[in-house]
């Protein structure tokens, strides 16, 4: 029969293991109250800070000329300004930022920024780079674009924003560095170089992969990286640029990059080739582009996707026959009623309650 | 159309991001309006149900508690305040997000990062638009 007891514990091992725990709480409770007692230290700093800074920056914003004589900035006040800084300014557009970084440059803000480029903390080099885009000049461009080759997947970006908001004409080398690259995480891309988009997007085009001697994509993977950094750029090309990656029988993950770049104003044929795709991710973009498109002709083919499977292909359809010109949602629910698709019907009408707020 | 001095021109400021609610109370207030502040969409809506008068909104589309769209929504429902001019400011980078919002019932859009000046000008023509063009879009589409 097993023995069933408590192994014996020394005593003095529980007494220590108890004055540990009881310590560690304590350490604890003291980090707390310091803490607490930092934060009420600082707010009194903090509330002056703001109340120096504060106004001064939110009266340029608002279209105040620089004054003549500017509080004098000290030493330990230099970062937090820049923090306060760059959030507006990146909160504002036009004149207001024109004026915020005219500010920026006369309370010496520039150098500050300079000097941050060599942080050891990431978070410190992006906000320098950030401000940078605002605060440089020309001289900033070479040691910006020479720091592209051994950058971060996320430091590249910040860099690549810098450079091109001080010198737009770096964009075509700054699209052939993306596109070489594999690492980079293109939603945050999509965010950081969103004010870069026009001279990115147009150096990028002109990059447009090879294609074979029936016109099609000669490789995949250039095209792919090429298709999918226009997306994240959020650009709008014709169907002209975008039709070697359409042609039938390609890798699905192409036809899927070309198609959600697709905006369209025409080539409804070209898109519906793919409403029979046996990947429903190709059929959902199908109907997404026939419903930017908005020609007569895509009725019946999004009519046959309304009763897809995929419960995504059903919704993107019954939203693209709901924008078509002229179809009325009666007119578009009387003719997916026709289809006598039960589930087509419903996902037509709540699209509708949808569109119409009532969901 | 007899303009209200802006003095007496009331705008209620739906924003939860700090320095982007100080910079448009500071804007408007500069330029004569008197401005309320609330930073999430359940605040905006206790407060819209008081009985203070409001004659503008600036409404940031993601906020805590109730999204933008759905208080734009709730607002075009009740009769009250059915015709309050709604300016939806907003830093989503949609493609359908102004057509959403004026669906709901948006009666102008401005995208962030914005400039000021234009902030101001379009809530000026907001609140001078007759109040036929400010009905709600979603009856209107409906």
């Amino acid at each position: 029969m097993a023995d069933l007891r408590m192994p014996d514990v020394p005593l003095s091992w529980a007494l220590a293991l108890a004055w540990t725990t009881l310590g560690l709480v304590l350490l604890m409770v003291l980090a707390l109250w310091l803490l607490r007692l930092w934060r009420l230290w600082q707010a009194p700093r903090q509330a002056r800070f703001a109340a120096r800074w504060q106004p001064l920056l939110l009266g340029v914003a608002a279209g105040d000329d620089l004054p003549e004589a500017l509080p004098v900035l000290a030493a330990h006040e230099r970062w937090p300004l820049l923090l306060l800084w760059l959030q507006l300014l990146l909160t504002v557009e036009g004149r207001s930022r024109v004026r915020l970084a005219a500010l920026g440059r006369a309370l010496g803000l520039t150098s500050l920024v300079r000097k941050r480029l060599e942080s050891r903390h990431p978070p410190e080099r992006w906000v320098a780079l950030l401000a940078l885009g605002a605060l440089g000049d020309g001289q900033d461009v070479p040691p910006l674009m020479a720091r592209l080759a051994t950058a971060g997947p996320q430091t590249v970006l910040y860099l690549v924003r810098a450079a091109l908001m001080l010198d737009p004409a770096q964009a075509p080398a700054a699209a052939r560095h993306l596109l070489a690259r594999s690492d980079l995480d293109l939603a945050r891309l999509s965010l950081l170089l969103r004010p870069c988009a026009g001279p990115l997007g147009q150096a990028l085009r002109a990059l447009q992969p090879p294609v074979n001697s029936a016109k099609a994509v000669a490789e995949v993977q250039p095209w792919l990286c090429w298709l999918r950094l226009a997306h994240a750029l959020r650009q709008q090309w014709p169907l002209s640029v975008l039709q070697p990656a359409l042609q039938p029988g390609l890798d699905p993950e192409l036809t899927l990059a070309a198609l959600r770049l697709y905006q369209g104003e025409a080539g409804d044929a070209v898109v519906s080739a793919h409403a029979g795709h046996s990947d429903w991710r190709v059929r959902v973009q199908v109907a997404r582009a026939l419903g930017t498109i908005g020609s007569p002709q895509a009725v019946p083919v999004l009519l046959g996707l309304v009763t897809d499977t995929q419960w995504w292909v059903r919704y993107r359809a019954a939203q693209a026959l709901l924008r078509l010109p002229g179809q009325t949602p009666e007119l578009v629910l009387s003719r997916i009623a026709a289809t006598g698709d039960r589930y087509a019907r419903s996902m037509a009408e709540a699209v509708l309650a949808e569109q119409q707020g009532s969901v | 159309m007899m303009a209200k001095p802006l003095c007496a021109t009331h705008v209620l400021v739906v924003e939860d991001e700090p320095m982007t609610a100080d910079l448009l109370r500071f804007v408007l207030e500069r330029q004569g309006y008197r401005t309320s502040h609330v930073v999430d969409g359940l605040a905006a809506k206790a407060w819209l149900q008081g009985p203070e008068r409001v004659d503008a909104m600036v409404l940031d589309l993601l906020l805590p508690q109730l999204g933008g769209l759905d208080l734009l929504r709730w607002l075009r429902v009740q009769p009250s305040r059915a015709l309050l001019p709604v300016l939806v400011l907003s830093a989503l980078d949609g493609d359908d997000v102004a057509v959403q919002a004026f669906r709901a019932g948006a009666s102008d859009y401005l995208r962030k990062p914005f400039n000021p000046d234009e902030l101001l000008a379009r809530l000026r023509r907001c609140m001078e638009s007759p109040a036929q063009d400010l009905a709600p879009a979603a009856s209107r589409h409906g």
